[in-house]
């Protein structure tokens, strides 16, 4: 039988790391919903924000190297001005993958885009390998230290402030793309770029604007998912593939269904470290995830399939 | 009309006076007589990083096969070598606890049938996808190949772990040294070359691309969309399995698991992508490059990821025949320019006569 005690530790976890796989998630499905691609490059963008924001927030006697000449010299700046400019950089450094991406790429095929986003990722990571060669660094949160005991799960004020957040970007963001004009363009650029070209939709603007937004939105997923971790390439990369796993099984449709996902995603997660099913070593872990990606994207696929079916007859 | 004499220098003296020295045939000489120089006076280190290139060469040949051939993007490049490496290196293995050491060949049948088995199941339910999926489902693999089978220490062998993976002895022939083992991996690579150009001469290589270029016209003359994408992926694990099987004991011991992360599989996606899949040649020239260059760089401290990722985004841009493609469309373009050119010559010198005559009309 299961013990209520960890079942509902678990399910507290599980929402806590769902909400660290949906900040990446959301930014991901918006980038899809755009331009049709996986934008890897957002793994990238999230590394550089995190480490411009540690950077400038840390204090230098908490880095990793301290007391000897490898110290990274950080600047203690307060938290709010260095999350906006970690946020903008995301923006940025989106606006200039979307340069390429949406001008001369925009009618390449989805997979070679995706190459270009996935090269992108790496520029980004070699960029901040550069600068902070090695860096495996713990991130102050900009929602502070404190924690709470929820049914019996030790949460910090940080995973609720990202859950409360994530919740409610997903309802602004979806009541943006679904009742506004400009969501009604992004979603008409989305289906078909060259009629919604003719119908006088500002193709490039529109594009632009949605990149630099899931850029910032990547910035900020950087800034708010190093702290529940820590702050290294692996992490940032290991935390984009089940940000997209868990937009996969949201069918990269909507928001509230990524979202969805990724809370999925961090459940079984959740339940089977937890050991709500009894002790599961960490390699058998990854085969059942792996295996919920695997029955996830069979099922996404064949409905997209059956709906291009449809559409064609 | 005059008739140009043939030039005497194309042809050489003696026994090979039927041998015209036409560019495949001056660069396989080239090749020959820097394989056979070259090595001579250069410092180990580079024989062993060749050697490394050679097989990562055979590698990139699987991964064409896969992105070039059957325009599926596979993100599990560096998963699948792994796999090879460490079940061939297992099975090559000195003094482990239960099982004696396997011969060469066997083991490495056991590390290139894993490699190809693994590829072909996880094609077999997504050939039928867009890429995009197929590109998440890859990377899945990747990463649980990642933390299940290279962190099971009886195969990896574990960090410092004191285990010898030998040379092989190959028909009598031991491949003991460094410089062995170098020539060794460069017939294997050209080998795998040939391999590749005959599969790809082949009717079933022609249906592999006929399926990437127009799926729906594959299958109304009879191919199997479905079955070639799957023959692609597993003729392409079986060329990793084989890199795989011969990286194995390059190092004489388990390599590290870093090797064989996500980024590695993104490092090697980025060599056809940069050097386009159309000529053989090219592939491995860039293959070879890119394992020689971040060691040639290192006073620069070159990081992998940016070399990597300037090959991805460099290779996407010069589009799907990379730069060997591009290479050889203006080595074609100058050609025909310098004929159009020739042949206007030509024809001026022949209407020269008339041509004064009309002109003087």
């Amino acid at each position: 039988m299961f013990d209520p005690f960890i079942v509902k530790a678990s399910l507290v976890t599980g929402v806590a790391l769902g909400a660290l796989y949906g900040i990446l998630g959301i930014s991901l499905v918006l980038s899809f919903r755009m331009s049709r691609i996986v934008a890897f490059v957002h793994g990238g963008i999230a590394l550089c924000s995190a480490f411009l924001y540690w950077y400038l927030t840390a204090d230098p006697a908490r880095t990793s190297g301290h007391g000897t000449n490898l110290a990274y010299a950080t600047k203690e700046w307060p938290k709010a001005p260095a999350v906006i400019l970690a946020v903008l950089l995301g923006a940025g450094l989106a606006a200039l993958f979307a340069w390429v991406a949406t001008g001369r790429m925009a009618n390449w095929p989805r997979v070679t885009v995706t190459t270009f986003s996935l090269g992108g990722m790496l520029i980004f990571t070699g960029i901040t390998q550069e600068i902070w060669q090695g860096a495996f660094e713990i991130v102050p949160s900009p929602f502070g230290k404190g924690r709470v005991t929820l049914w019996g799960a030790n949460v910090s004020h940080h995973q609720i402030a990202v859950i409360a957040l994530l919740v409610f970007l997903v309802i602004v963001l979806h009541f943006v793309v679904t009742r506004t004009k400009t969501g009604v363009q992004m979603r008409a650029i989305s289906d078909d770029v060259e009629a919604a070209e003719m119908v006088g939709v500002p193709v490039r603007k529109i594009s632009m604007g949605v990149w630099c937004l899931s850029g910032a939105l990547a910035g900020l997923g950087g800034v708010l998912l190093t702290p529940m971790t820590r702050l290294g390439a692996s992490v940032v990369l290991f935390v984009l593939i089940r940000s997209l796993a868990g937009a996969v099984l949201g069918g990269f449709k909507s928001l509230p269904l990524a979202l969805l996902g990724a809370m999925l995603f961090g459940q079984v997660e959740a339940h089977t470290a937890g050991g709500t099913f009894g002790k599961i070593s960490s390699g058998w872990r990854e085969v059942i995830l792996m295996a919920v990606l695997f029955v996830g994207v069979v099922i996404v696929a064949r409905r997209k399939r059956s709906q291009f079916r449809l559409a064609e007859t | 009309m005059s008739v140009t004499p043939p030039k005497t220098s194309q042809r050489l003296p003696g026994s090979l006076s039927g041998l015209q020295l036409t560019p495949p045939v001056v660069a396989v000489l080239g090749l020959a007589l820097v394989m056979g120089i070259v090595p001579q006076f250069v410092k180990e280190y580079w024989i062993f990083l060749s050697t490394a290139g050679f097989l990562t060469a055979v590698t990139v040949m699987g991964l064409a096969v896969i992105i070039g051939w059957a325009g599926q993007v596979t993100l599990a490049g560096a998963a699948l070598l792994g796999t090879s490496v460490y079940i061939t290196g297992y099975l090559l293995r000195e003094g482990l606890a239960g099982s004696g050491a396997w011969p060469f060949i066997p083991a490495m049948i056991g590390g290139v049938v894993c490699a190809t088995v693994l590829s072909a199941l996880v094609a077999i339910p997504t050939a039928r996808f867009s890429g995009v999926y197929v590109m998440v489902l890859t990377m899945g693999l990747q990463v649980t190949m990642e933390r299940t089978l290279f962190t099971y220490t009886w195969i990896s062998g574990g960090a410092g772990a004191d285990v010898r993976v030998p040379r092989p002895a190959l028909f009598g022939f031991e491949f003991n040294t460094d410089m062995r083992y170098f020539y060794l991996c460069f017939v294997v690579m050209v080998i795998a070359g040939l391999l590749m150009h005959a599969l790809r001469m082949s009717r079933h290589g022609r249906a592999i691309q006929l399926v990437r270029t127009d799926r729906q016209a594959a299958a109304a003359v009879g191919i199997s969309p479905w079955r070639y994408r799957v023959i692609a992926f597993a003729v392409g694990g079986f060329l990793i399995g084989i890199a795989g099987a011969f990286t194995a004991p390059l190092y004489e011991s388990p390599p590290a698991l870093t090797q064989y992360i996500l980024f590695q599989s993104l490092f090697l996606l980025a060599i056809p992508v940069v050097a386009g899949t159309q000529t053989i040649v090219g592939l491995a020239s860039v293959a070879v490059a890119f394992q020689i260059l971040p060691a040639a760089l290192q006073s620069h401290r070159l990081s992998v990821y940016l070399l990597g990722g300037a090959g991805l985004i460099g290779g996407t841009l010069l589009g799907p025949r990379g730069m060997a493609g591009t290479l050889l469309d203006m080595l074609q373009q100058k050609r025909d320019v310098a004929r159009l050119s020739e042949l206007a010559g030509t024809e001026d010198d022949s209407a020269t006569p008339t041509g004064s005559g009309e002109s003087g009309e």
